[in-house]
């Protein structure tokens, strides 16, 4: 999970209330499980679990991807401006440290 | 991260529930259980699991998908809840089903009233035309319920 | 820059040779070469390689020759007299870069890394002899290596209609080939007033395959900035937009929905470009201007070395029959093939993207390979990848990307492609474009 997120917000200084949009997208594999090498052996199953996004210290929601989600995962979700803040962004797939991204908030 | 999968002979890309293909493969092992399969068992449970005795209202609750998937491996599902959303009156918990897909479970939301709004766009990736189902569960207990059909363009496994 | 420079070097014009040019005769009558002269002749027994073009494939292989065989005569061909980029030209046209970032200097390059850059048209070769036909004269190799990009088959619409093919030519130019086209696209550009500007998109494989989206959004951004009354109608032959599918979707709904629609399927059937109107297998439409991309095929050169590829049933396929793995001639291993002329691949994915990355890429793989043979090593097989980026907002700049990751599958020996989209517009992906950018420049024209 080397390369950064890549990370949009519709308004990054939005009036208290406002509905702000966020898409978020990564590169991962999300390696199922099902999937046989070149040997005929199963690959491990390596797929990001856990997406989690906070304002600041807030918890907007979490996501929790099955293997249906399809490879380099992309979320989009909105959340209404209550304060300024950093959103927090964090991906943990099962095997690397997980992935962090920050946009800064500010309420205008 | 390095990608070793084996797409050969299909034309979907990028799809990681790709089964092996060509025949040097088929020939090294008996063919598996086909690990595509559907599995109605686990759809009745994670189904069940989350609407309890609950009766899902087919109201309150969007799903937008396209109704033909030309891309099985990245299939957009943009669901939202339409009821107002409070701090005292949220919508706690929304999971994806895809009926027919191996894991019919494709994902779960679980939402803070901090939010303010209970919306999120993914994409999924799907094994065969099927129906999709969301159901959304507010904090008053109430479970909602969408539901669509989707035709997946390309054949076989396509994901 | 001088406009007049992207003008085809007329035959009669004075030798701009690099190195090796022959001393000055005293004040007797010049001794004028004809294209049946011998030219540029070898230095004792070092390989010759002549590369003909030299854009961002051959001018990285000719770098990559000269450092990796240091005994080596490297002779590029160019009828250019200066480098363009067709990266970057997109921003160019609506003045995000200045003609500078496009424009280069390749004399420079040429001394520094050490080869013979000679300013002329390839006319032809005399394979059995190991010649190449030039305007200015004949020239031997031992190795060669074709690196002349495209050419637009505007005779799949217009037959020999050759009025027609001039009218299309200099009327809706594409500025998909490094030539006068880019200065005549960016003045219709600059100077539209509004009314329907129609695209048509050649069908795959094509130079570039994302970024005639990326020229669309940003005309349509300065449509939009410049409140002209004016619409962009992108007919495509594909069944929807390919590669970046939703990262353009997105834009094309989000930013410029009154601007732009993409019509699907819309192969061109007829065309009339006196009367401006187009029938394709989506409709018919008028146009009060366009931008004509017809079908690309591999550059004339290779045509004229006969080194064309045929399918099943004998018809050419307009692209370089060869090795996949190698990059020679399937016909001819002292001929190789480097960028957008090289052949299909793979029949997961037919051919590598039609990319400035990709040919920067081969350029350095053909160099390796032709250093590795002259010094009797073993050849291997190199695989590339691919990486473009795609500005689809001008204010604040936004960019979406797509990568290409290629490996042999064991089984099967074939190459297989991997695709990631990057859907998600954002700053960060135009910071990385500029690097991107820098870091090739910097790889073959010494900047
Ligand atoms: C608008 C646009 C945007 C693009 N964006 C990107 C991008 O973002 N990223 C990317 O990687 N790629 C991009 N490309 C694609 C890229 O420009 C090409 O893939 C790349 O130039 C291919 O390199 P090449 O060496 O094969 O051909 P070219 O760079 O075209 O070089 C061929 C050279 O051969 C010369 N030549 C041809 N015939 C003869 C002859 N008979 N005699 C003498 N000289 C001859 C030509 O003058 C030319 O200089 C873009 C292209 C365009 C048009």
């Amino acid at each position: 999970m080397a390369k950064p997120p890549r990370i949009w917000v519709s308004n990054a200084k939005p009036a208290r209330g406002e509905i702000v949009r966020v898409r978020a997208q990564i590169e991962h594999q999300m390696e199922s499980g099902l999937r046989s090498d070149e040997a005929g052996r199963l690959r491990p199953r390596n797929i990001v679990r856990k997406f989690e996004a906070r304002l600041g210290q807030t918890l907007l929601f979490t996501w929790e991807p099955g293997i249906s989600i399809a490879q380099n995962p992309y979320i989009e979700f909105t959340f209404a401006a209550r304060d300024s803040g950093e959103l927090v962004m964090v991906w943990a797939d099962e095997k690397d440290p997980p992935l962090e991204a920050r946009k800064t908030i500010t309420l205008s | 991260m390095k990608r070793r999968d084996f797409v050969t002979g299909s034309a979907a890309l990028g799809g990681a529930l790709m089964l092996p293909s060509g025949p040097a493969r088929a020939q090294s092992r008996p063919p598996p259980a086909n690990p595509l399969a559907p599995n109605p068992a686990e759809f009745k449970r994670a189904m069940g699991e989350f609407v309890g005795t609950a009766r899902p209202l087919e109201s309150g609750l969007k799903m937008e998908l396209p109704v033909l998937a030309d891309n099985p491996g990245a299939v957009p599902v943009h669901v939202w809840v339409t009821l107002p959303i409070t701090e005292s009156h949220y919508c706690k918990e929304l999971i994806v089903l895809a009926e027919l897909n191996p894991s019919p479970l494709a994902c779960r939301f679980s939402f803070s009233p901090a939010a303010g709004t209970a919306e999120a766009a993914v994409r999924l990736r799907l094994s065969q035309s099927q129906t999709l189902h969301a159901l959304a569960r507010m904090s008053d207990g109430k479970v909602l319920v969408a539901r669509q059909a989707i035709t997946v363009a390309a054949s076989g496994c396509g994901m | 820059m001088n406009r007049r420079n992207f003008l085809i070097t007329p035959p009669a014009m004075a030798l701009a040779l690099g190195l090796g040019s022959a001393p000055l005769q005293s004040l007797a009558a010049p001794a004028i070469l004809t294209p049946a002269s011998r030219i540029l002749p070898r230095e004792g027994k070092k390989p010759r390689i002549v590369i003909c073009g030299g854009g961002w494939g051959g001018m990285t292989a000719a770098r990559y020759l000269r450092e990796l065989i240091p005994n080596s005569d490297v002779v590029l061909l160019e009828r250019n007299p200066t480098f363009w980029s067709g990266p970057m030209s997109n921003k160019w046209l609506i003045d995000i870069v200045n003609t500078d970032f496009v424009n280069h200097d390749m004399q420079r390059p040429a001394n520094r890394y050490g080869y013979t850059l000679l300013q002329t048209e390839v006319t032809g070769f005399e394979r059995d002899r190991k010649l190449v036909r030039t305007a200015h004269g004949l020239i031997e190799y031992d190795f060669l290596i074709l690196s002349g990009g495209i050419r637009n088959a505007y005779e799949a619409w217009f037959g020999n209609d050759q009025r027609a093919i001039d009218h299309t030519r200099t009327h809706f130019p594409s500025a998909y080939i490094p030539n006068a086209e880019m200065f005549a696209l960016k003045r219709k550009v600059q100077a539209f007033k509004g009314g329907t500007l129609v695209m048509t998109l050649p069908p795959p494989p094509h130079r570039c395959p994302p970024s005639p989206y990326e020229r669309a959004c940003l005309i349509a951004w300065h449509i939009k900035k410049n409140r002209i009354p004016g619409k962009i109608l992108i007919l495509d032959p594909k069944p929807k937009v390919a590669p970046i599918h939703m990262g353009y979707q997105t834009a094309f709904r989000e930013l410029y929905p009154d601007i732009i629609t993409h019509v699907p399927n819309a192969r061109v059937q007829e065309l009339d470009p006196f009367n401006k109107r187009i029938k394709t297998s989506a409709g018919e439409f008028r146009f009060d201007d366009a931008i004509l991309m017809p079908p690309h095929q591999a550059a004339e050169m290779v045509w004229q070395a006969d080194l064309i590829g045929k399918d099943a049933n004998g018809k050419p396929t307009g692209w370089a029959d060869m090795h996949p793995r190698l990059f020679h001639a399937h016909s001819d291993d002292s001929v190789y093939f480097v960028g957008d002329l090289m052949g299909a691949i793979s029949d997961q994915f037919g051919h590598y993207p039609k990319s400035g990355h990709v040919a920067n890429y081969v350029g350095r793989i053909v160099a390796q390979n032709i250093a590795e043979r002259v010094s009797g090593k073993e050849v291997l097989a190199r695989l590339p990848d691919n990486l473009c980026y795609m500005m689809v907002n001008a204010e604040p700049q936004e960019e979406i990307s797509v990568k290409f990751e290629y490996e042999v599958d064991p089984a099967s020996g074939k190459v297989i492609q991997t695709q990631i989209d990057m859907d998600v517009r954002t700053e960060d992906l135009v910071k990385e474009d500029f690097a991107w950018i820098k870091e090739k420049f910097s790889d073959f024209l010494a900047i």
